[in-house]
């Protein structure tokens, strides 16, 4: 509006009405009117495009135009302008349909005064004013909920959709489609006794609760949701609805996994990596022992030579006499020679030095090895197999290195069972020229088993971790005299050893 | 017979000290010893001895000088170079020594500790040669 003045299109065929309204609307107002006048539809047409009225007063009955059809013919012409019908005593009916169609409010003929007239046509541009604004904002509500990926979606009491937001298209397929339906159809039959019992808990509470849960779609494929559910109070105060907003998170979920999974290889890597380090650390430590001990060895064979050629002085020249020195002396060298036999056995587990590498007999030497764990296998309900081969052909090896090995195999066995189960040792000879010994535990009839199943994983991954250590050290000592050591793992039940020997 | 001449060159006083008393008290033996690697060869040319024990680790700092390198001096001392070296050495074991027949690199070894006994048959042993 350009002015404060309303301006009235009337469109009127008979000419003395259309002055009787002129006539009562100046006289209610002349300030507060402009009346403009058309006798028939076509001639609508021109003055509408010259000048836009605020509101139309529309005879139903004009020489080119009756009834509905002329007001529809109106509305497209004019989209959005208030409508007023005029009607005669007879038609109410048709302006009465008008009226639902979208027109304003109507008039019937030779029943109205001037205030009355006014006030239709107040009302209807306040009305149309009303409408327009809440056609508005329908319009931008509508453009939020297109445009949110968010689902929203309303539930009433009994579980039903009364609404869900475009973006539910992407799920479930056309909104429209959704209304009446069951909105925990699509849910995971997994989670939805429990999506039930919150949905139940929020109307009743009338507090909303936050969830995550999934989608089951007929597909086959699984969606990850998270949804905040509002109640809405009836105006009794009794809750009757709620608003759910949703969000897909299945690519945040998926996301989630990744990172985990990469977490997870880092970490594994990272405790390669750590074992690997010990190992070495624990291959060092060996070496800095072993240097040591030569060092401990060297530096105590010189004052053993000293006592040694003290005590050779003293019993050949000193004290030949005496029977309780020489009897002295004579322990002294004993002493000596255990101190010496110490110091041996010192380098020897050093390493500097060649070892006693002589033809043996493996089976011989498991036999001892088994003969040195006796007391650890009687301590266990450990079932103990063996198949040791008899006339083997001979390996060169020391002795004391490979009972050392073979013990230490046989030990970590052991400890890996605490509750009993199979200790299986086989020597065999195996062309061409391989002499082959194998040590394999089976982790018994666990007599306690973990309510935690992870935990027990973890707990046989250590020690599978610890046997491991042992491996790399082992196969250093086996590496001098040529042989090698295979650790398989014949899953979380149990380890197996094979040492390859060349006879 | 005339007691043999040994030189015995040890960094350690009383192995030389009481390799020298058990030796001579024998009556079979006159010993000389030496403590320091620097000294040795000078000793051994005083000396002129018929057998040298010598330990193989010298601790000698300026100059350093350990039993290889003494060995490498008497060598080459022409009036030094037939007189039997037998290394003392606390590195090897006695099975070693036994294993090699007694001998690596050339020369013969007595790893410590050893008794006079096996001393007395390492120095015979070789005075023979």
């Amino acid at each position: 509006m350009t002015d404060q003045r309303i301006r009235i299109q009337l469109v009127e065929d008979e000419v003395e009405f259309a002055e009787l309204l002129r006539e009562i609307l100046v006289h209610v107002s002349a300030a507060q009117f402009e009346v403009a006048h058309a006798r028939q539809f076509s001639e609508l047409v021109a003055q509408l495009r010259a000048r836009e009225p605020d509101v139309i007063l529309l005879d139903l009955s004009l020489p080119d135009r009756q009834g509905l059809e002329a007001y529809h013919d109106l509305q497209r012409l004019a989209p959005g302008m208030p409508i007023v019908i005029m009607t005669g005593l007879d038609d109410e009916r048709l302006a009465v349909e008008a009226v639902r169609a979208g027109a304003q409010d109507y008039l019937v003929k030779g029943q109205f005064d001037g205030r009355l007239l006014s006030r239709v046509i107040r009302y209807a541009l306040e009305r149309k004013q009303a409408e327009e604004a809440l056609r508005e904002r329908e319009e931008f509500f509508r453009l939020i909920l297109e445009n949110v990926t968010d689902l929203i979606a309303v539930i009433d009491e009994h579980g039903k959709r009364a609404y869900n937001s475009p973006s539910y298209r992407n799920i479930l397929g056309d909104p429209e489609r959704l209304r009446g339906t069951n909105s925990f159809e699509e849910i995971h039959p997994e989670d939805r006794e429990r999506v039930k019992a919150i949905f139940r808990e929020s109307l009743a509470t009338g507090v909303g609760r936050r969830t995550e849960y999934r989608f089951l779609l007929p597909d086959g494929t699984i969606r990850h949701v998270e949804s905040q559910g509002s109640v809405i109070r009836e105006p009794g105060g009794q809750p009757a609805r709620l608003v759910v907003v949703s969000r897909d998170i299945t690519e945040r979920k998926e996301a989630v996994e990744v990172l985990r999974s990469a977490l997870a290889d880092v970490k594994k890597s990272h405790d390669d990596l750590k074992a690997a380090q010990l190992q070495s650390v624990q291959a060092e430590r060996l070496e800095a022992v072993s240097t040591f001990a030569a060092g401990v060895a060297h530096e105590v064979k010189n004052p053993l030579q000293t006592l040694i050629l003290s005590i050779d002085y003293l019993s050949n020249h000193v004290v030949t006499e005496d029977k309780t020195a020489a009897g002295l002396l004579t322990e002294m060298g004993r002493a000596v020679q255990r101190v010496d036999g110490v110091i041996r056995g010192l380098v020897e587990f050093s390493g500097h030095v060649k070892r006693e590498v002589k033809p043996e007999d493996l089976s011989a030497l498991m036999e001892q090895s088994l003969q040195a764990v006796a007391f650890e296998l009687g301590a266990r309900p450990v079932r103990l197999v063996t198949e040791l081969a008899t006339g083997l052909p001979p390996i060169k090896v020391d002795a004391k290195a490979l009972r050392h090995v073979l013990i230490s195999l046989l030990m970590n066995c052991l400890r890996a069972m605490p509750d009993g189960g199979t200790l299986a040792t086989r020597t065999f000879a195996q062309v061409p020229g391989a002499v082959i010994a194998e040590i394999e535990n089976a982790f018994g009839p666990a007599t306690t088993t973990s309510a935690v199943p992870g935990a027990e994983g973890a707990d046989k991954a250590a020690r599978a971790k610890e046997i491991g250590l042992g491996v790399s050290v082992l196969r250093k000592i086996l590496g001098r005299f040529g042989a090698t050591i295979d650790w398989t793992k014949p899953g979380e039940t149990g380890n197996k050893y094979t040492l390859v020997f060349r006879s | 017979m005339q007691p043999k001449r040994i030189l015995v060159i040890d960094d350690e006083p009383s192995i030389t000290q009481l390799l020298k008393l058990n030796l001579q008290k024998t009556g079979r033996f006159t010993v000389r010893t030496e403590n320091l690697g620097a000294n040795a060869l000078q000793a051994a040319r005083e000396f002129e001895p018929d057998l040298i024990l010598l330990d193989v680790m010298l601790p000698d700092i300026q100059p350093h000088l350990d039993g290889g390198d003494v060995a490498a001096q008497i060598r080459s001392e022409p009036a030094l170079k037939d007189t039997p070296i037998v290394f003392l050495t606390a590195v090897v074991k006695k099975g070693d020594v036994q294993s090699h027949g007694g001998v690596i690199g050339g020369f013969p070894y007595i790893a410590k500790p050893l008794d006079v006994k096996g001393v007395i048959a390492v120095i015979e042993q070789n005075l023979a040669k």
